[in-house]
């Protein structure tokens, strides 16, 4: 049997069920966070960004068409609220910003090391332009098809392709220098 | 320097996006060509490290304080424009356009004019439950509002209410339903004549689950439960459903709802 999707809790939530979009918040909350923190570096921004996304989502649901699945809507407006956000602060434009990152816990040695590579690889991709660390962030952390990506950044599939490709070679570059990534 | 086609299909590679033909074709380059293979295995290993990056938890409080900052919401119904003060604000603006506007004012005064005297027989009549009928119990006369039917389940493993009521287009079916051990409750029903709509719990500390299949729901709980399912119908009669509460699989009650 399939899970309710998001479309019924929509549809709840306009007839006046508040706690239906409890439920959409439930769902989607960890993906906008992870988008806004992969974006901006900062635990607190991201905190900010989610809550901020959420609320418009709430005031503007009458306006969700239900052509398009209801998470890529829900990722349109963090990308937006994400790229507003650097867009007015200026400071995480290609800078390795590590201040903000969420502290690491001691742990045993294999989870430091996992907790180090996700630092690395936040590192590197600090070092992209904006645009480009969108589209690995979409890509690679949350596995969204070119179709779904060029809908929330507003892009032709095309123009996905090659800028995804684009990001990947600048991002390997950056590993490469910092001796992350073997060379073959 | 690398042939920009080949390019394209590493990156599809790594994508899952290629064709067998297209694979094979790359596999053939990769084979006979160091620079590409080197090239293409630094993207692997990128994209391995990529997908070792686990997702962040946000904050436990944070859907919390989502819900605290939502502002009051009306439902949808209250928040329809009035569509003649819209057309008369549309018209004011539009000035201008006299003869324009002078034919669309006609045009929706005609329309107003044929929906005030449609046919009576184009309203939605209320459905006629004294037909219905299931091993759950005997329905009996509604206390309160007329077009609603509710059975009492008396049972060692479940007991409790179900309640239909027909409020023209829409049957919403309310369960209260307690049992010490996990149930599930299905209402299969067919798709052509009714359509589900939409599930309500009324329990802050909702326990119960649903899950939504064609022709059929099925809620599943412990302990007291309330909650309720709305449909649509779409014929003129009463739709076909089937009523069924299991406890380990296995089938405690079932009934055909027939009109």
């Amino acid at each position: 049997m399939t899970e309710l999707n998001d479309q019924v809790f929509v549809r709840e939530c306009l007839d006046g069920n508040r706690e239906a979009f409890g439920v959409l918040i439930g769902r989607h909350q960890q993906a906008v966070f992870n988008v806004a923190l992969r974006l901006t570096r900062s635990f607190q921004e991201a905190q900010d960004i989610t809550q901020s996304v959420f609320i418009k989502a709430y005031e503007k649901l009458s306006e969700y068409d239900a052509r398009y699945k209801f998470f890529s809507w829900i990722y349109r407006m963090a990308m937006n609220e994400a790229l507003n956000f650097i867009k007015r602060s200026r400071r995480f434009e290609g800078l390795d910003v590590t201040q903000d990152y969420p502290a690491l816990e001691q742990t045993p040695e294999s989870d430091l090391e996992e907790s180090e590579m996700s630092r690395k690889i936040q590192n590197a991709l600090m070092r992209l332009k904006v645009d480009y660390r969108a589209i690995i962030i979409l890509k690679h952390f949350q596995e969204l098809s070119y179709q779904e990506i060029g809908y929330i950044l507003g892009l032709p599939e095309k123009t996905v392709k090659s800028r995804l490709f684009s990001a990947r070679q600048m991002l390997k570059q950056v590993l490469l220098k910092q001796g992350y990534v073997e060379n073959a | 320097m690398l042939d920009d086609k080949y390019l394209e299909l590493m990156h599809g590679e790594l994508d899952g996006a290629n064709s067998p033909k297209a694979s094979a074709k790359l596999g053939a380059y990769l084979a006979a060509n160091p620079e590409a293979r080197q090239f293409y295995q630094e993207l692997v290993s990128m994209s391995a490290m990529l997908q070792e990056v686990k997702p962040v938890a946000p904050p436990p409080h944070l859907q919390h304080a989502v819900m605290n900052a939502l502002p009051p919401r009306r439902s949808s119904a209250q928040t329809k424009p009035n569509l003649l003060l819209e057309a008369g604000k549309w018209l004011a603006a539009k000035f201008e356009f006299k003869y324009a506007f002078a034919f669309a004012g006609g045009l929706t005064a005609g329309v107003l004019v044929f929906a005030l005297f449609l046919p009576a027989k184009l309203q939605e009549e209320a459905t006629d439950w004294s037909k219905l009928y299931g091993t759950i119990g005997a329905p009996h006369a509604a206390e309160n509002m007329p077009g609603e039917k509710r059975w009492e389940i008396r049972q060692s493993e479940v007991a409790g209410t179900i309640s239909l009521k027909n409020a023209g287009k829409t049957l919403a079916i309310e369960i209260a339903l307690d049992s010490p051990q996990l149930i599930a409750l299905v209402i299969s029903f067919d798709g052509k004549a009714s359509r589900f709509k939409s599930f309500m719990c009324f329990d802050e500390a909702v326990q119960a689950e649903m899950v939504m299949d064609r022709g059929a729901i099925r809620f599943a709980h412990t302990g007291r439960q309330n909650y309720a399912a709305a449909f649509e119908l779409r014929a003129a009669s009463v739709p076909v459903m089937n009523l069924q509460i299991l406890r380990a699989g296995e089938v405690v009650y079932g009934e055909k709802i027939l009109p």
